[in-house]
């Protein structure tokens, strides 16, 4: 591979792109990240860290009771897939 | 919102150091990743860049995480440098630093293949699989989804043929390009080349993973020998500042003194 093809690879990854429906490594979540632009794909993963914050903001000590309130005020986040969490980084 | 590690990859570069996103956060600038908890970077092996760090995590009061003191004279040994700080929107920012990515066996072309936009730099696609090859068997669904999107969908046999993780697209690469099969020296497209049996493609490409898992662990556990008595040193340093909040470059200059004693790296 060249240096010209490689560049042009990734660069081609930068942009919105389609993955291809038969990809079995990639869930909805990133199928949909995939057609954003920088600056969209830039906005979700804000949107992640901020959920991830609240929810560790808003956490009650851990107790019994806590933990079990921890779960259900876990459970009205969105959700994303199981198959998208094992995909993070 | 903007993804504050893109936020920060601009402070470092304003700064005046030469970085590159790499790992996680690149993979979700891709686009094949929808989260990444921490911020990788690859920083220049010279005293600018590294400074310029520094004075921008500074301003972040940042603290150090173990690690080696973010230096060129232990960078340009392997080491990594960690820290961590708090945004004000409570965002718990973790950021790596290092500048001989393991796996990445041509530092010189990583740079001049990095892929520099207005908004950001990151690392080349190429780079990104080599230094994705971990002992965490998750990153080898990174490496496929990389192999497939960027090789495969995008017409670069050398990466669908090197690094496809799959046996059903593996397959298609072979079928596609038949000529650049016939010169890969990987074990699984060797066996779809005599169209042997799909077990033992499919086996062939899981004992690949697996060496390659073995052979981060093997790099991670000599690591973690040579650092067996600086972690303990590192430990009770940082219960130190925690209890006194010095700041970031006061860390340095006593983390740099434990680093010459424990680490070597003198210039």
């Amino acid at each position: 591979m060249t240096d010209r093809q490689l560049t042009a690879i990734g660069r081609r990854l930068l942009r919105p792109y389609r993955i291809p429906p038969e990809c079995p490594y990639l869930s909805e979540d990133q199928r949909e990240l995939s057609t954003l632009d920088l600056k969209g794909r830039s906005e979700w993963m804000a949107e992640w860290l901020m959920l991830a914050a609240s929810s560790r903001r808003y956490s009650p000590p851990v107790t019994p009771g806590g933990q079990c309130a921890q779960l259900k005020r876990r459970r009205q986040l969105p959700r994303r897939t199981g198959c998208q969490k094992s995909l993070s980084c | 919102m903007e993804n504050p590690y893109l936020t920060l990859h601009r402070e470092f570069r304003e700064a005046g150091a030469d970085v590159l996103l790499s790992s996680g956060q690149a993979c979700v600038v891709f686009g094949i990743a929808a989260f990444s908890k921490d911020g990788d970077w690859i920083v220049r092996e010279n005293e600018r860049s590294c400074g310029a760090v520094l004075d921008v995590l500074s301003r972040h009061e940042a603290a150090y995480r173990l690690g080696a003191p973010l230096d060129v004279a232990w960078l340009r040994l392997g080491f990594t440098s960690h820290f961590e700080f708090r945004t004000p929107d409570g965002f718990r920012m973790r950021t790596d630093f290092c500048s001989r990515p393991p796996r990445v066996r041509n530092i010189g072309r990583m740079w001049k293949q990095a892929l520099r936009t207005q908004d950001i730099d990151v690392v080349d696609v190429q780079s990104l699989v080599q230094l994705k090859q971990t002992r965490r068997i998750r990153d080898y669904s990174m490496i496929g989804a990389l192999a497939e999107v960027a090789g495969l969908a995008g017409n670069a046999p050398t990466l669908a043929l090197n690094y496809l993780q799959d046996y059903e697209l593996l397959s298609s690469a072979v079928r596609k390009w038949p000529g650049d099969a016939a010169s890969c020296r990987r074990e699984a497209v060797r066996l779809l080349l005599e169209k042997a049996p799909r077990a033992r493609v499919v086996a062939a490409i899981a004992i690949e993973q697996d060496a390659r898992i073995r052979e981060d662990q093997t790099r991670i556990e000599a690591l973690r020998g040579r650092l067996a008595t600086y972690g303990r040193e590192f430990a009770r340093l940082r219960l130190r500042w925690m209890r006194t909040g010095p700041s970031l470059m006061r860390q340095h200059k006593e983390l740099t003194v434990l680093a010459r004693r424990l680490l070597g790296g003198r210039r």
